[in-house]
């Protein structure tokens, strides 16, 4: 997976998020969002993109506290 | 011709509360008040002798055939135009009536050729049946069996043939003047094509200016060709192969409106497709595609036997349907056993059957194991699923066709529903044509803008990818001039939610005022086109690709769904929130499961109790995690964790953007199995094809745009043996997951045991009532034409606050124009179908729409080759410069591969659903002398991979 490409999606669910919800809010419905309609491929991929770029990944501040947040590599990939 | 197998009442049906009563040769008969004598006398069974008259068009009472005799009143009037009354005692039959029918058809009949035997109406007049019924026995103006004095059918007084419509012919000596099909030009299809020209014994039907019907207004609808009451206008299918024997009813495999037809064929061959009166989305009227572009099913480049092929430049080998399953099952298993489970999916067909894509989804999930199955819908609707899903709880319009007829105002945003959704396109001309008032939302002037008879009220030409921008001022002005529709948001919607939604809109950001530079819409416009949404009773969305197929896609969705909710036009008839699907059964695909992280019934595959009744089911442990999207299964191509795929009628080749990408990635890939009729360009790529069944081979269903099911039953038996479901059963079974079914049926069974809104559903209950629109279930046996009555399905409405998020494709000093997308009428999608018929002389070549100003500056005249180049790509084609187009925007159709749109279409997309941002590409036009770099190739390509199929003698 193409991580510019990943972190251009994530980011683009976070500014939606930044005004649809509470700023409290964010990073859960982001990462809510990721979970439901990303593939665990996906989220492993950008995952392991932020931790190889703690401080540059290129993830909006609250899209980064999202991916952190994600469960791991769930079993059936 | 005429329809004379369906029951003609003579004039259309009258809605009223008063109903009065009268006698008719003695029987007393009820109907309501405004009801003709005609149709009140044929509803109990008196038919009166008519030629003029039919159910589908205003009376005109011009041939006097119909009249009648009424108690106390002078004279013999029309029964067509003469008005049921209390107490009236009417006959319709005496002595006097038959000789002046006898008289009235002799003057007729002395003017009209009497070569009954060998005319192609034979079997099916009018003219010659009401003959027989009046008694006609002899015409006194003929000596000698040969009229004498002027006509229209002799020598050199004989009108001339017009045969330039490929579909139909026109043949004026055969012409009664009964003006039925300049009625149904104008009342039904709304075109006002068809003139009566000349006066008294000059009087001829014309269109256009007396031009050729090809090169006339005709949009070729085929409604003139149903209601001619003779051969005048005649199919010309009919004149070459004669009446049928068998008549089947199924399901139109066009577009989202659905329209049901009925096929006419004689053996196993279609002879006419005519759109059935009792169709409840099209009421007998149809399109120039459903009604007449459907030989491609019997097309010389069908291709019917399985092949295989061990690389993608190798020649095709016909193999038998066991090899041809067999060798794809076992590399779907290879591939899985070394690169994981994940590494292979399916692709279900919005063209076929629900069975059928029920069907693919389950062998995905359960054969394959994993959840990689996605749709077309990615690539159309999916943001319409999300939105609707969020805001209302359910992913689909709100209402039936139908309603529009009780809409005062209609707003169409990034839709063209006259081209590509005809019939509803008609229904909505004339719903304007009574009064409604409309509000167009579109870059362009499509023709709702200003048509015979029709006009915007308000136009919002806005700059391409600025919908939300154009929609939250609008829900701006509603909020700020105190439009909204207290009570209903207080009793229905979520009131937090709405107070951070009216907050956030009352932002001076979102005045007209100040996006108005943006969009491009005057403020002053935008204001009045709010206004009339919001105070004039009934008032309904319908939206397009226009919407959709954009970067904030599903905002835009959910910026719709606040209008509708503000202004309290949501939950019943007349208002309501319409995506217009694209495809016959993109809404079926979606309702069955067709998303990687939804089951049937759009219920996620993390919810345990659900599957748990698909693993009872099934027998199966499945995967409770979202599988790949469409472009995720191009990436994940690319990077080599995705092998294999299954594709049953789609063409992701021609219709995903950024075909670069696209091809890459499919040659990436280790066995991509095709299922489809044509070798399409898709298969280009594939290992192994399977050939699939048109509509007309198969049985099953069809779920149209306003939620309703409709059979689709079998005209003649598959070409290449196979039904598609039948196919993906064998693949299934091959892969070792056993499937039995023995008729589609058995599959609608099976998705109403597992689908709650498609509990009531089955092919005999579809049978008995022509159709069903879900949710079907114990709540609502007969289905449900309209949504969210008396509440949402989510329960409360919820108000989504959208901001406006510019697109990162912008027009700079390289890319200097918007170029955005759209459709034709005689042509369909990517033109697999339509390109092979005749339908190619309408539209024989997809050209770039520019606006003089732009052309003039970049020295273009019209039908120049002109470049087109975006970041993505670079291709070629004729310039159409018209002032449709607005300065600084261009626009082209994608019916035909060699104009390679998706060539320059980029890999943007909605940020929820990963639809494609087809409708703004950044692009700078130049004149040119050749194809493009692509378009060299691709014609290349064409050419090799034809030779490398098996030859056929």
């Amino acid at each position: 997976m193409d991580s510019e490409h990943l972190v251009r999606m994530a980011n683009e669910i976070g500014e939606f998020f930044e005004t649809a919800t509470e700023p409290d809010n964010i990073a859960d419905e982001v990462r809510g969002h990721l979970l439901r309609y990303w593939a665990p491929s996906m989220r492993a991929a950008l995952k392991d993109h932020l931790a190889g770029h703690p401080a540059d990944s290129g993830l909006n501040p609250h899209v980064a506290a999202a991916v952190a947040n994600l469960r791991d590599e769930p079993a059936g990939n | 011709m005429s329809r004379r197998h369906e029951a003609d009442y003579g004039t259309p049906p009258v809605d009223s509360d008063r109903q009065v009563t009268l006698s008719i040769d003695g029987q007393q008969v009820t109907v309501p008040e405004g009801t003709s004598l005609m149709r009140a006398a044929a509803m109990v069974e008196r038919d009166i002798p008519k030629l003029c008259a039919t159910d589908s068009l205003e009376a005109w009472g011009s041939c006097r055939l119909c009249l009648v005799e009424i108690e106390g009143r002078r004279g013999y009037p029309a029964s067509c135009t003469t008005p049921a009354e209390d107490g009236m005692v009417v006959r319709t039959h005496t002595p006097r009536l038959a000789q002046l029918r006898r008289n009235t058809m002799e003057l007729t009949i002395s003017d009209h050729p009497l070569d009954c035997l060998s005319c192609a109406a034979n079997g099916d007049c009018e003219l010659q049946d009401m003959a027989g019924v009046v008694g006609l026995r002899e015409v006194r103006y003929a000596e000698h069996g040969q009229p004498c004095g002027a006509n229209h059918f002799e020598g050199a007084s004989r009108a001339p043939e017009d045969d330039s419509n490929p579909y139909f012919s026109y043949d004026a000596a055969k012409c009664i003047v009964c003006n039925r099909c300049v009625r149904a030009c104008e009342e039904v299809q709304g075109s006002f094509a068809l003139t009566i020209t000349g006066r008294g014994f000059d009087s001829r039907v014309a269109a256009g200016a007396n031009e050729a019907f090809i090169g006339s207004e005709c949009v070729s609808c085929g409604a003139c060709v149903q209601t001619c009451p003779t051969a005048t206008l005649m199919e010309k299918s009919v004149i070459a192969h004669g009446q049928a024997e068998r008549r089947v009813i199924t399901t139109c495999a066009y577009c989202g409106v659905g329209c049901s037809f009925v096929a006419e064929a004689k053996g196993n061959e279609v002879v006419r497709m005519t759109p059935h009166k009792n169709g409840q989305a099209n009421h007998g009227h149809a399109c120039v595609k459903g009604r007449f572009a459907w030989g491609y099913a019997t097309h010389p480049d069908r291709i019917t036997t399985p092949m295989v092929r061990t690389t993608i430049d190798a020649p095709w080998r016909v193999v038998s349907w066991d090899e041809a399953i067999a060798h794809a099952a076992s590399e779907f298993r290879r591939i899985q056993a070394q690169h994981g489970r994940s590494a292979v999916g399916g692709i279900t067909s919005s063209r076929c059957t629900n069975e059928e894509t029920y069907l693919v989804q389950k062998l995905v999930r359960a054969a394959f194991g994993n959840n990689n199955v996605d749709t077309c819908a990615r690539v159309c609707h999916s943001p319409t699923g999300y939105g609707l899903g969020q805001t209302f709880g359910t992913s689909a319009g709100t209402q039936d066709f139908d309603s529009i007829d009780a809409a005062d105002v209609i707003m169409v945003i990034g839709a063209n529903p006259t081209e590509a959704h005809p019939v509803f396109g008609a229904r909505l001309k004339r719903r304007i044509r009574e009064g409604a008032r409309l509000i167009v939302i579109d870059p362009r002037d499509i023709e709702l803008v200003s048509a015979p008879h029709v006009r915007a009220d308000f136009h919002l030409k806005l700059r391409p990818g600025t919908n939300v921008a154009v929609a939250n001022a609008l829900a701006h002005v509603i909020v700020a001039e105190g439009l909204l529709d207290e009570a209903y948001i207080a009793e229905r919607c979520d009131d937090a939610a709405f107070r951070r939604w009216r907050d956030f809109i009352m932002q001076p950001e979102n005045a007209p005022e100040a996006s108005a530079a943006a969009t491009g819409v005057a403020a002053d416009t935008l204001r009045g086109a709010a206004r009339l949404y919001a105070r004039q009773g009934n008032s309904a969305i319908y939206y397009g690709l226009g919407v959709t197929e954009h970067a904030q896609g599903s905002t835009m969705v959910m910026a719709i769904a606040n209008l509708a909710m503000a202004t309290g036009n949501v939950g019943r008839r007349g208002v309501g929130v319409n995506p217009l699907r694209g495809q016959n059964n993109v809404q079926g695909s979606c309702d069955m499961g067709s998303f990687p992280h939804e089951f049937p019934g759009y219920r996620h595959v993390s919810d345990s109790t659900v599957r748990a009744s698909f693993e009872d089911a099934w027998g199966v442990t499945l995967e409770a995690e979202p599988g790949l999207r469409i472009p995720n299964m191009f990436e994940a191509a690319l990077d080599g964790s995705f092998r294999g795929l299954y594709l049953q009628g789609e063409d992701l080749a021609q219709s995903d953007p950024n075909t670069r990408h696209v091809e890459a990635a499919l040659r990436a890939m280790e066995c991509v199995v095709v299922q489809d009729i044509f070798l399409n360009e898709t298969a280009k790529f594939a290992h192994v094809f399977l050939p699939g069944a048109s509509f007309l081979e198969k049985n099953g269903t069809f779920t149209n745009a306003e939620r309703r099911i409709s059979m689709v039953r079998k005209v003649m038996p598959p070409l290449a043996g196979k039904e598609d479901w039948e196919v993906t059963q064998a693949l299934a079974n091959a892969l070792g997951y056993p499937m039995n079914y023995t008729h589609p049926r058995e599959i609608m069974d099976e998705i109403a045991r597992l689908t709650p809104t498609f509990a009531g559903v089955s092919h005999a209950r579809l049978d008995a009532l022509g159709s069903l629109q879900w949710p079907c279930n114990d709540a609502a046996p007969d289905g449900t034409p309209t949504m969210h009555v008396g509440g949402f399905v989510r329960g409360k409405g919820r108000f989504m606050p959208t901001r406006y998020i510019p697109t990162t494709e912008k027009a700079n000093r390289r890319f200097p124009l918007l170029l955005t997308t759209g459709r034709i009428l005689s042509q369909y999608n990517v033109g697999a179908q339509t390109r092979r018929t005749a339908n190619v002389a309408w539209h024989a070549e997809d050209t770039l729409e520019i606006h003089p100003h732009d052309a003039e500056e970049r020295g273009i005249g019209d039908g120049d080759w002109v470049g087109i180049a975006s970041r993505a790509g670079e291709t070629v084609l004729r310039a159409t410069v018209t002032p449709r187009m607005q300065p600084g925007v261009v626009y082209t159709t994608f019916h035909h591969p060699e104009s390679g749109a998706n060539v320059i279409t980029t890999d943007n997309s909605d940020w929820a659903t990963n639809c494609p941002e087809y409708k703004v590409t950044a692009v700078q036009v130049v004149r040119v002398g050749q194809p493009s770099q692509w378009q060299q190739r691709h014609r290349e390509n064409d050419h090799q991979q034809r030779s490398l199929l098996p030859r056929r003698d």
